[in-house]
């Protein structure tokens, strides 16, 4: 086709046009090419990234706000696993909801997971099924747990014996008696309880031979801080002798209600017009008491024991043991023997081959005699050299020897008599927080002889502080005492050094008994031969007696979330603690002596707190 | 009719040219749409690949940064659950540790105490916060050579109610699991020890048991009165009623109390050497500070009639003493009587405080003290 170019302005009007359309073209490639290099991407690495930053930042203020800490803490305290679970899971989700939406803009959905489990979920914006980007931010955190809270308490417990410790002591009367057929016999025991003593249980234990051919009108008096108890006497064991109509008699009577703090006096009265009234092994007063203070005796020991007040008719006769402990050394030992009414026997050396006046220790040859006594001697007597480790024995006869020598009329061992014992032990003392536990095992059963007790030590017993024999005894020879425990032979622990010289109370090495073992104890009564008597019996009520230093105490146990469940914890463990000693707890005051200590963490997780955020 | 010819030849070529240009002008369009195309993707490939090697390297930088602020938080409870058992190692057998410092960091990092692991901590070790955190590491598909054995603590006074478990994790290595990046070193990064606080407040005071032998306690309660106040005796007495504690430059730190040391002047070498501790331990911190000017001690009033009431008389003559003063970290020490302090031993008839030093400390006036 021809064109046609009707002048040569219309040729112009053609070079123009095409220059325009050509610069058209330019420009628009040029627009274009720079509006493509220009514009912002929208690059999907470039929103990832953008994503990414915003659930990093978000996470990263929330920890350092401690946003992070409170939602852990609530969400495991309510062991969570949905956001409506409990007030704590949803306050849990509210603080999270309320931080996330400060935090994060409009249009973008996000949820934050705790362990995977989601606290607050928001997809108003859109679904994350839906979305086509997620950025993940995690924040690891210790110390949370579900089910727990972020802190707790531990507590321990320790039992001391504070303003009340509780001790059971036992007061034992000296074996004494009158000369032969003494219409009376009377023996007057004082005794001391400390003045902030309070009287849990007494028992006064009487073991006594008395009474004649009439009717038992021997039996004058028991009274007990001026109270009369001599009908109230529970008689647990009696035992008649043919000859001269005299009884052996054990019984028990209660005396808590009479006993008071400071000064107490048991005052009895018996006659055996026929035969040798006296008391006999066994008769002791048992005391549970609470006091401040305690009665052990530990270091450098000076031991002082006044005698029980003494009247017997035709003559009078004691029976005084005193004890050194194993290990003790620098050991003193002093007699101070008063008399009154001591009569002078003219020739009763030749006549009875005794003197008026004799002193046994530990042997049936008296280390002192005095045949020309005045009516109220005094003596002093150094026993340091007689005196062994473990039970000693003074005998004292004034105007008696047993059966064989009698004097006449009342004599009396006055009470300003006294034993003092001077040591040092080496012994254990209290360890740290430990207290003085004391335990009484009775043999039980019924009367016989030999009578022996089986008994079990428990491994915290161990070591022992000090162990004695108490025996109640009728009609009495002679007797030992000993312990052992299996593996090892049956060990003496005492023997009778003369006739009759059977006091009621024997010390014990505590090391013939061993903790965590079954352990032995026997009592024979024996005869100079060495036989067996038969017609003497030993009373059940016989007893073990046995201290020893323990820390009742428990450590620190778990973490507890609540205080009172430590504390509840510490005691209930206190508890059995105490069983496995064989204590009664309910016996110790322990009362604020449960420390607890709150705050307490746990290193649990850590734990993964998750942010996702989507577009 | 030749000029006419003319004007035919011209148009033709003019034709002709337009075509062309026309033809190179498109040519060109398509080339250069097609360059800024291919550059374009070039561009977006290369910064996808920059933008995932950011968010990798971001993501264990903060995994670092989050290792480190957890490792604080793991630290203070694992010695905190440390210091109950070296209390109550102290406060239930009557020994006194040796070194508080060494017990506590073995305690803390290897929950173990003289070499024996001690079942209580179990589960509440580092060694179990090393593990977890390699797991999730791994999830995060980096890959770290993490291990007990590379972290040390440094147990330390820091003040008198709280102490330092300084902890740090020597030749750590962690890579992302795509190679895009790297770090080797010591955590943390930027200084020498991760410090997490470990308050003493609460607990119970070794030194008040061991001293009472094992038949007293008491809890650490700090009194917020100040000691210069006390010169108005009612704060005294409350002291003694609630059993308050004070700061104290002379009295033996919790550290020293669990080892049954009496701060100075009595066992004034094992003070120092806290002190000098204490000392080191802030200039790591950048704080440069002199020991007269640091207090790590603790102070507080005994209660002689608790004492009377709890210990054995046995045992009463090796823990009481005559007209002591009853600063504990003096009355338990050697003999040092103190004088009685007017309207508070009318109260405690067994209260009285060691002249000049106390007097001075608590802000009495000769005229408030007498015999």
């Amino acid at each position: 086709m021809e064109v046609k170019i009707p002048n040569l302005n219309k040729r112009g009007f053609v070079f123009t046009l095409d220059a325009v359309i050509g610069l058209v073209i330019v420009i628009g490639a040029f627009v274009f090419a720079t509006a493509l290099l220009t514009s912002r991407s929208e690059s999907p690495f470039l929103n990832y990234e953008q994503l990414h930053y915003t659930a990093e930042d978000s996470l990263e203020v929330m920890s350092k706000i401690g946003t992070l800490d409170d939602i852990g803490a609530y969400w495991a305290a309510g062991n969570c696993s949905t956001p409506t679970d409990n007030p704590d899971c949803v306050n849990a989700s509210n603080i999270a909801k309320n931080s996330l939406q400060k935090l994060l803009p409009p249009n973008v959905g996000y949820r934050l997971t705790f362990e995977n489990e989601s606290i607050y979920e928001n997809d108003d914006y859109l679904e994350q099924t839906n979305s086509s980007q997620l950025a993940i931010s995690n924040r690891v955190a210790s110390g949370f747990s579900k089910g727990r809270k972020k802190t707790g308490f531990v507590a321990r417990a320790f039992a001391t014996k504070i303003s009340n410790r509780t001790t059971t002591r036992v007061y034992p009367f000296h074996v004494s008696g009158g000369g032969w057929t003494a219409k009376e016999f009377e023996i007057k025991k004082n005794f001391t309880l400390p003045n902030d003593t309070v009287v849990q249980s007494a028992t006064l234990y009487v073991s006594i031979r008395y009474g004649s051919q009439q009717a038992s009108p021997e039996f004058k008096e028991l009274k007990v801080n001026g109270n009369q108890k001599k009908d109230d006497i529970q008689w647990l064991y009696t035992q008649k002798e043919d000859v001269y109509k005299s009884t052996a008699a054990f019984g028990k009577v209660d005396v808590k209600t009479i006993l008071q703090a400071g000064i107490n006096d048991v005052r009895l009265r018996i006659g055996a017009p026929h035969a040798v009234s006296h008391l006999h092994p066994g008769m002791f007063l048992v005391v549970t008491f609470s006091s401040n203070e305690s009665l052990i005796e530990i270091g450098n020991v000076k031991h002082k024991e006044f005698f029980d007040y003494i009247k017997g008719d035709n003559g009078v006769w004691a029976i005084i043991p005193y004890f050194v402990p194993k290990n003790a050394s620098s050991i003193t030992a002093k007699l101070h023997l008063e008399g009154e009414s001591i009569y002078n026997h003219p020739n009763e050396v030749q006549i009875y081959n005794h003197s008026d006046v004799e002193v046994y220790v530990n042997s049936d040859n008296p280390v002192f005699s005095d045949a020309v006594p005045n009516a109220t001697p005094i003596y002093d007597l150094n026993l340091t050299n007689y005196t062994i480790m473990g039970t000693n024995v003074i005998a004292i006869y004034m105007n008696s020897y047993g059966d064989d020598a009698w004097g006449q009329g009342t004599t009396i061992i006055s009470p300003n008599s006294f034993i003092e014992i001077n040591y040092t032990t080496s012994q254990q003392k209290f360890g740290f927080g430990e207290i003085d536990i004391t335990k009484i095992v009775e043999f039980g059963g019924t009367p016989e002889n030999p009578k022996q007790l089986t008994f079990n030590l428990q491994p915290e017993e161990e070591p022992l502080f000090e162990t004695f024999v108490n025996i109640a005894q009728a009609f009495t020879t002679m007797d030992n005492a000993s312990a052992w425990y299996p593996g090892k032979p049956e060990s003496l622990a005492f023997k009778s050094p003369s006739l009759k010289a059977v006091p009621t109370r024997v010390y014990v090495d505590p090391d013939k008994y061993k903790g965590n073992s079954t352990n032995y104890a026997k009592i024979t009564d024996f005869n100079k031969s060495g036989d067996t008597v038969i017609i003497d019996k030993i009373i059940g009520r016989s007893n073990v007696e046995y201290t020893f230093l323990a820390r009742v105490a428990v450590p620190y146990g778990e973490v507890f979330d609540l205080q009172s469940d430590a504390l509840d914890d510490a005691l209930e463990r206190l508890g059995d603690r105490a069983e496995a000693l064989g204590i009664d707890l309910g016996a110790l005051e322990i009362a604020n002596e449960t420390v607890s200590a709150g705050g307490i963490p746990t290193l649990w997780g850590p734990s993964r707190f998750t942010l996702e955020v989507w577009q | 009719m030749s000029r006419k010819f003319v004007k035919s030849v011209d148009c033709s070529a003019i034709r002709s040219n337009r075509g062309l240009l026309l033809t190179v002008a498109a040519a060109l369009f398509v080339v250069v749409i097609f360059a800024i195309l291919v550059v374009r993707l070039e561009q977006t490939r290369e910064h996808g690949e920059s933008v995932v090697y950011r968010v990798r390297c971001d993501e264990l930088n903060s995994f670092l940064d989050d290792m480190t602020k957890d490792l604080r938080r793991a630290t203070s409870i694992s010695a905190s659950r440390a210091l109950i058992f070296a209390i109550d190692t102290v406060v239930s057998n009557g020994t006194p540790l040796n070194s508080a410092e060494t017990t506590l960091n073995e305690l803390t990092l290897n929950a173990s105490f003289r070499g024996n692991e001690v079942p209580e901590l179990q589960n509440q070790t580092l060694k179990n916060w090393t593990a977890k955190i390699i797991t999730l590491a791994q999830q995060r598909n980096f890959i770290l050579n993490l291990d007990a054995g590379l972290m040390e603590v440094d147990s330390v006074p820091h003040t008198s109610w709280e102490y330092w478990a300084r902890i740090r994790i020597n030749n750590l290595t962690i890579r992302d699991g795509l190679g895009y990046c790297s770090f080797n070193g010591t955590l943390p990064r930027g200084k020498k020890w991760i410090n997490a606080n470990v308050s003493v407040e609460g607990l119970e005071d070794p030194l008040y048991v061991l001293g009472s032998k094992g038949y007293a306690t008491r809890i650490i309660v700090r009194d917020n009165t100040s000691v210069g106040n006390h010169g108005n005796v009612s704060y005294i007495n409350t002291d003694v009623a609630l059993k308050l504690y004070h700061a104290s430059q002379d009295g033996p730190s919790y550290f020293e109390r669990l080892e049954n040391k009496l701060g100075s002047p009595v066992d004034a070498a094992r003070h120092n050497y806290y002190l000098n501790r204490t000392q080191s331990a802030l200039a790591d911190e950048g704080i440069t500070i002199n020991t007269s000017n640091i207090t790590i001690g603790l102070e507080t009033f005994v209660d002689v009639n608790e004492l009377q009431t709890k210990i054995p008389q046995e045992v009463q003559p090796d823990v009481i003493k005559s007209n002591q003063t009853v600063v504990d970290h003096l009355f338990f020490g050697p003999a040092l009587q103190g004088k009685k302090v007017v309207n508070v031993t009318n109260n405690y008839p067994w209260f009285r405080i060691d002249t000049p030093a106390h007097k001075d400390f608590y802000n009495l006036t000769a005229q408030q003290l007498y015999d």
